[in-house]
């Protein structure tokens, strides 16, 4: 009989577990431990409305009296310190009290990657995780000032476009040949880039920084091939780490988040993890930590039925989405798979338009901007496996519902 | 109560769903084997249209921001992330003009 079931992580894959538990009918224990001191709070609207200041801060993922409804043993501001697989116990950082489970779910996010070189310590100097982040960010984004930000993946991406609309004079550095390669392959990677070229930010690729100068306060950037760039402020966005420093101590099998089967069983005895941390395997086949809102939301309630007994096997297609440059992108599976790449729409005149990757007749990955009807429709589309034409796809006066019903 | 013309019939294909709008409300009009439902078309857990951005299937539509579920009857949360229901709103149909009460919209009980 399961009554007392840990989560350690309080955000999205933390929450989503908790609610699908009870969901689900759990009565016993829920203990969750966060280390932020806020409640669980909406992480993609750091780069985005709250950075612009539209919202004053991150929206709540649940209402605060949830917790009380749900009976959560909510503890926030502490962290765990020692997980025990052979006595099934978890100890606590600040207080040193153990908890015992009977199942465990490890949640704990992941963590920006730091970059290591000179200055990057100094005043000035960001990085996107918390909301206090965000907060300090936007506390000193006056109109006028320079950004300079280091790494154009998505939140690199996202950050310079609020910056450049609340009136900075911002520079993306890039170390690749093109923005976004990795989410959204080289040809939307290039079209972002000439949007977030209209609009004023200037972007260069193939530029690696090698230090970053000033007194206490961060003033210019150094670049490997030795020019300097001045600025005001700087932010590191090169990429996440897993957090999963805590379960590779207690013994678990990890390799880049924590190894997990596709119901999000880890490799030890009724301990799961879900959501960034979690190494989870994909539909395309291989696995690793899919950084997304939505993936982490499911892997979180899967992980849930998982720990009540279930041993269905859900593996992932990578879905997410972004606000680059005044634009809504959808992306769902990897772009960069093998096989052909299909456009629908007019993509040169500022009109919606998707893009597939179809290899030997199916869709295998697909890219929407500013046509969200269109993204679901492909989704489902490509989730149903059925054969489809690149002719069809290409067709706009075909409707991609009709398409569907096939 | 004033019921306003917002579109005709076919404009609204079976499984599909319109936005309409008028002096700043925002209501999306799903049409469910033949019949139509009118809700608010912002979803309630993030700023996303649900005419333009959702998947219907029955009467349940699925914002494709973040997953969560409607049901376009009633308004009630079928899935999370979404906790708050939708807004409804009356809706009438004469002859092929479909027409909404905007200052109609409430919370079904």
């Amino acid at each position: 009989m399961i009554t007392s079931i840990v989560i350690i992580g309080a955000g999205l894959a933390g929450i989503s577990a908790a609610r699908e538990l009870r969901s689900e009918g759990y009565k016993g224990r829920i203990h969750m431990i966060g280390s932020e001191r806020e409640k669980g709070y909406d992480r993609p609207s750091l780069s985005k409305s709250v950075l612009s200041g539209k919202s004053p801060l991150p929206p709540p993922l649940v209402d605060s009296s949830w917790y009380k409804e749900a009976q959560i043993d909510l503890r926030l501001g502490d962290s765990i310190s020692e997980i025990d697989t052979n006595n099934s116990t978890v100890r606590f950082q600040l207080s040193d009290d153990l908890i015992a489970y009977d199942r465990l779910l490890i949640a704990t996010g992941s963590n920006p990657r730091y970059m290591p070189t000179e200055g990057s310590d100094l005043d000035g100097v960001f990085y996107l995780r918390g909301s206090s982040d965000s907060l300090e960010l936007r506390g000193v984004m006056h109109p006028g000032r320079s950004l300079v930000v280091v790494g154009g993946g998505l939140i690199g991406c996202e950050v310079a476009t609020t910056a450049r609309e609340a009136g900075l004079d911002v520079t993306i550095l890039e170390a690749g040949d093109e923005l976004l390669l990795r989410v959204l392959g080289r040809e939307a990677g290039k079209w972002c880039r000439t949007q977030l070229e209209e609009l004023g930010i200037k972007v260069e690729l193939n530029t690696l920084v090698s230090s970053f100068a000033g007194e206490e306060y961060v003033d210019s950037v150094v670049c490997s091939d030795g020019s300097t760039l001045l600025c005001d402020l700087v932010l590191i966005s090169i990429g996440a780490e897993p957090a999963d420093e805590l379960a590779r101590n207690a013994g678990l099998h990890c390799d880049r988040g924590v190894v997990v089967d596709a119901s999000g069983k880890t490799s030890c005895k009724n301990v799961f993890a879900a959501g960034d941390v979690a190494s989870w395997p994909l539909v395309a086949g291989g696995r690793r930590s899919l950084e997304t809102y939505i993936n982490s939301q499911k892997q979180a309630e899967i992980a849930a039925r998982s720990m009540l007994g279930s041993s269905s096997l859900f593996p992932q297609i990578p879905s997410s989405w972004t606000e680059i440059a005044g634009y809504r992108l959808q992306m769902s599976g990897d772009i960069n798979s093998p096989g052909e790449l299909v456009i629908r729409g007019d993509w040169q005149n500022d009109e919606p338009f998707l893009l597939f990757r179809i290899f030997e007749s199916r869709i295998y990955a697909v890219i929407a901007i500013n046509t969200p009807k269109d993204f679901s429709l492909a989704c489902r589309i490509m989730t149903s496996g059925i054969d489809i034409s690149e002719e069809a796809l290409k067709d706009v006066s075909v409707n991609l519902r009709n398409l569907l019903k096939k | 109560m004033s019921f306003t013309k917002v579109c005709v019939f076919s404009d609204v294909p079976d499984g599909d769903a319109l936005k309409v709008e008028k002096n700043g409300i925002e209501i999306a009009i799903f049409n469910v084997d033949g019949d139509l439902f009118a809700t608010q078309d912002r979803c309630t857990h993030g700023d996303w249209s649900l005419a333009e951005g959702g998947y219907l299937e029955g009467d349940v539509v699925e914002c494709s921001l973040h997953t969560g579920k409607f049901c376009v009857r009633s308004g009630k949360v079928k899935a999370a992330p979404a906790c708050e229901p939708l807004k409804i709103y009356n809706l009438q149909v004469e002859d092929d003009e479909v027409l909404v009460d905007f200052d109609s919209g409430r919370l079904s009980t």
